[in-house]
C-alpha cells in the first residue's frame, strides 16, 4: 500500500469515528453537564467531577481524531489501538456512573439518579457506535481470506453454530466464514432473538457478544445456563479484550472459552473445533456406557434365571437360597433339587472373574452338575466329572469353586465334596458353630485327574447348614476391614435355631450394616437349610 | 498392586505387594506373562508383601503353574501372609504350587532341585 493510500484509508477512519461515534457521545455530554449543574452533596462531588472530567476527555478523542499508522503498518492495529483509547474514558464514565447512581439511589438523591439513567444508556450507545466505526471484522476477515482460502492443516467436526451480535458486518462474515468450514449457521442481532433461538432450535454451540443492546451477552448467558436442558451448549463469549472482567465474571457463570475481537481465524476455528470435538466425544462415552450398562443387565438376568425357584418341600428339611448380586455380575450360583423320595441335593459355587465371561461359565457348571448330579452320583464323582469337562477346553483358565453335597432326610446323613469353596459352617440348635471341613480339593476346572473326596456328617434335630460364598466373608467397611469368618459364626450363633430364610436374612443385614452403605463389589450368596 | 521382577542364574523371581483385586489382575498377568516369554530355569514368586487375593489373581498363577508345566520348571511360592496361605489351603491350590514360608527357603528350594517340575500332570 502507498503511501498515500496509506494516508486517505486513516483519514477515513477518522471520518467515521466522528461520523458515528461523535453523534452517540453527545447525550453523554449532556448528562454529564447537567450532572454537573445539579447541587451535589458531598457524597459525591468527586465522583460527579471524575465524570464529568471523562466525558470531556471522550468528546475531545472523537473530534480530534487523528488515527497513526502503527509499527507493523497494518491497519487493523490501528484501529484496535483507536477502539482501546476510545474506550477509556468509557470505562471511567461507566465505573463512577455507576457508583453515583448506588449511593444516589441510597441517599434518596432523585435528580442525581434521573440524570444517570441517560449518562449509562449512553455509554452502552458509544460502545455500539465505537464497534460500528471501527468494525474488527470485516477489513481483517477479508485480508486474512485472500492469505489463507484453505482449511488449514487440522480438520475439525462441524455442527450447527448461533450467532448473536448486534453489529451486521460482523454477522455477515462470520456467517460467510463458518459456512465455508462447513456448519450450519443461524445469526441473530441481540441477546432477546438468541434466547428464542436455542430454546426453539437445537445448536451445537453458541457465539455471544458480550455487548448488544438490550440484553447483554453475559444476560443470555444466565437464562442458557439456568435451563437444566441448555445447560450443556457451549458458549464462546466474543468481546473485546479489556473487558476481561465481565469475560471472567461470564466463564464463571459457565461460558465455555472467550474469543477477542478482533478475531483471529485460526482461534476461531480451533475454539468451535474444540466445542464440537467435547460434545462428539462425550456423545461417544455415553453410547459407550449404555452398551455395558445393557450387557450387565443380560448377565444378571441370565444369573437370576438361573436360580432355583423354591426349594424342595419335604417334611424333615427346610431350606432357603440368597443371592444378592453386585453391580459386576460375580459369578456366584447356588441350587437345590430334589434327586429321589427323601435325597435332597445341594450346591453352591463361585465362579472366577466378572462380568458377562463369569455368568456364562456359571450356567454351564449349573446345567452340567444338575444333569450329572440327577444321576444319583456321589458328591465327589459329579465334581470330578465336572472338572474333567472344565479342564477339557480351558485356555482362558476359568474355573469355579463348588461345594455340592446330598441330604438324605430320613437319617439325617449330609454327605459333600467340596471344590475349592469355602467352608460352610455347621449351626447346631444350641447355637454351637463348627466349621464344616472338607478335604481341600482343587477348584473345580484347573486341571484333569484332580482327586475329588467325599465326606459326611450327621445332622440332629434343629441343625442347620450354612453354606455361602466368599461376598459374605470379603464385604468390606469404609476402612477396609474385612467382615470375616469369625464375625460370619457370631452372627449365625446369635440366630441359632431360626429357620433358613430369616438366617440368610439376618447374615446378609448383618453384612449390610457392616459395609456402612457402600455397594458390594463382589455377589453375596448364601443357602441355608434346616433339619427337623 | 506392585509387581518387581528380578533374574537370578535363570531364575525368575516375581515379587508381588498390595492388593490383587480383579481390576488390577489383568495387569498382573499380562506383566507376568510377557516375563515368561524369555523361559526361565524355575520361576519363583515372593508373597510377603500381597494383603489380598480374588480369584483372577489366582488364575494367573494357575496360568502360570500350567505354563511351567508345559515348559518345564518349576514355581515356588514364598512368603505367604495367614489370611493368603488360607486361600491356597481352601482352594486346593496348596497341592499344585510348592510353597514355602520365605523367599530364602523358596532359593534354596530352587537351588536344592535340579529336575523337580512340581505335581502337575
Amino acid at each position: 500500500m502507498t503511501t498515500a493510500t496509506l494516508d486517505l484509508r486513516l483519514a477515513a477512519i477518522a471520518e467515521r469515528v466522528r461520523g458515528v461515534v461523535g453523534p452517540a457521545s453527545a447525550p453523554i455530554a449532556a448528562a454529564a453537564a447537567m450532572l454537573a449543574a445539579t447541587p451535589a452533596t458531598a457524597a459525591v462531588a468527586d465522583e460527579i467531577a471524575q465524570i464529568a472530567k471523562a466525558a470531556r476527555l471522550l468528546v475531545e478523542m472523537v473530534e480530534s481524531c487523528r488515527p497513526e499508522m502503527g509499527e507493523d503498518g497494518s491497519i487493523e492495529t490501528t484501529c484496535s489501538r483507536l477502539r482501546h483509547d476510545l474506550r477509556t474514558p468509557l470505562v471511567a464514565l461507566k465505573g463512577y456512573g455507576e457508583l453515583v447512581r448506588e449511593i444516589a439511589d441510597d441517599e434518596g438523591l432523585e435528580t442525581i439518579s434521573a440524570a444517570l439513567g441517560p449518562l449509562l444508556e449512553g455509554v452502552a450507545e458509544v460502545m455500539v457506535a465505537i464497534e460500528r466505526a471501527l468494525p474488527a471484522m470485516s477489513r481483517a476477515m477479508a485480508a486474512e481470506e485472500e492469505a489463507d482460502p484453505g482449511g488449514g492443516l487440522l480438520s475439525y467436526p462441524t455442527g450447527r453454530v448461533l450467532i448473536a451480535d448486534d453489529s451486521q458486518a460482523n454477522r455477515d462474515v462470520l456467517i460467510q466464514y463458518l459456512s465455508r468450514e462447513g456448519h450450519d449457521v443461524v445469526a441473530v442481532a441481540d441477546g432477546l432473538a438468541a434466547i428464542e433461538a436455542v430454546f426453539e432450535q437445537s445448536f451445537d454451540v453458541v457465539l455471544l457478544d458480550m455487548i448488544m443492546p438490550g440484553m447483554n451477552g453475559d444476560e443470555v448467558l444466565k437464562a442458557i445456563k439456568a435451563e437444566p436442558r441448555l445447560r450443556p451448549l457451549p458458549v464462546i463469549m466474543i468481546s473485546a479484550l479489556d473487558a476481561l472482567d465481565s469475560i471472567v465474571r461470564c466463564i464463571e457463570a459457565g461460558a465455555e472459552d472467550y474469543l477477542p475481537k478482533p478475531f483471529n481465524r485460526v482461534l476461531l476455528r480451533a475454539r468451535i473445533g474444540a466445542c464440537l470435538e467435547k460434545k462428539r466425544l462425550r456423545e461417544i462415552e455415553l453410547s459407550y456406557l449404555q452398551a455395558i450398562e445393557k450387557e450387565l443387565t443380560i448377565a444378571r438376568e441370565v444369573q437370576r434365571s438361573i436360580l432355583p425357584k423354591a426349594f424342595p418341600a419335604h417334611p424333615a428339611l427346610a431350606g432357603h437360597g440368597l443371592m444378592d448380586p453386585a453391580r459386576e455380575i460375580g459369578g456366584d450360583f447356588y441350587d437345590f433339587f430334589a434327586l429321589d423320595g427323601h435325597r435332597i441335593g445341594i450346591a453352591v459355587g463361585d465362579v472366577s472373574g466378572k462380568g458377562v465371561p463369569a455368568a456364562v461359565y456359571m450356567a454351564m457348571v449349573r446345567t452340567q452338575l444338575r444333569a450329572t448330579a440327577l444321576f444319583g452320583l456321589a458328591p465327589d464323582q459329579c465334581l470330578s466329572r465336572l472338572n474333567e469337562h472344565l479342564s477339557a477346553d480351558n485356555a482362558e483358565g476359568m474355573f469355579v469353586s463348588l461345594f455340592y453335597g446330598i441330604v438324605d432326610c430320613a437319617n439325617g446323613v449330609f454327605t459333600y465334596a467340596n471344590g475349592g469353596h469355602n467352608w460352610p459352617i455347621l449351626l447346631g440348635a444350641d447355637g454351637s458353630v463348627h466349621w464344616v471341613k472338607g478335604t481341600d480339593d482343587l477348584l473345580v476346572g484347573v486341571m484333569s485327574d484332580s482327586p475329588y473326596h467325599t465326606a459326611d456328617l450327621t445332622l440332629a434335630p434343629g441343625d442347620s447348614l450354612f453354606i455361602y460364598t466368599d461376598g459374605v466373608v470379603e464385604a468390606i467397611d469404609p476402612n477396609e476391614a474385612e467382615f470375616g469368618k469369625h464375625r460370619l459364626a457370631a452372627v449365625l450363633a446369635g440366630t441359632a435355631g431360626a429357620a433358613p430364610a430369616p438366617l440368610c436374612g439376618a447374615v446378609l443385614a448383618a453384612v449390610r450394616s457392616f459395609e456402612g452403605g457402600q455397594p458390594h463389589s463382589d455377589d453375596l450368596t448364601c443357602v441355608a437349610v434346616q433339619f427337623r | 498392586m506392585k509387581f518387581a521382577v528380578a533374574r537370578q542364574e535363570g531364575t525368575l523371581i516375581v515379587t508381588v505387594s498390595g492388593r490383587l483385586s480383579s481390576a488390577v489382575a489383568d495387569r498382573f498377568k499380562d506383566q507376568l506373562m510377557a516375563e515368561l516369554d524369555q523361559t526361565p530355569a524355575a520361576l519363583v514368586v515372593d508373597l510377603s508383601e500381597l494383603k489380598f487375593i480374588t480369584s483372577t489373581g489366582l488364575r494367573t498363577l494357575i496360568l502360570a503353574a500350567k505354563r511351567a508345566r508345559g515348559d518345564g520348571y518349576p514355581i515356588h511360592l514364598c512368603g505367604m501372609a495367614e489370611t493368603i496361605h488360607e486361600v491356597f489351603e481352601v482352594s486346593g491350590l496348596l497341592r499344585v504350587f510348592a510353597v514355602h514360608p520365605s523367599l530364602a527357603a523358596g532359593m534354596a528350594a530352587v537351588e536344592r532341585s535340579t529336575d523337580c517340575v512340581g505335581e502337575m500332570r
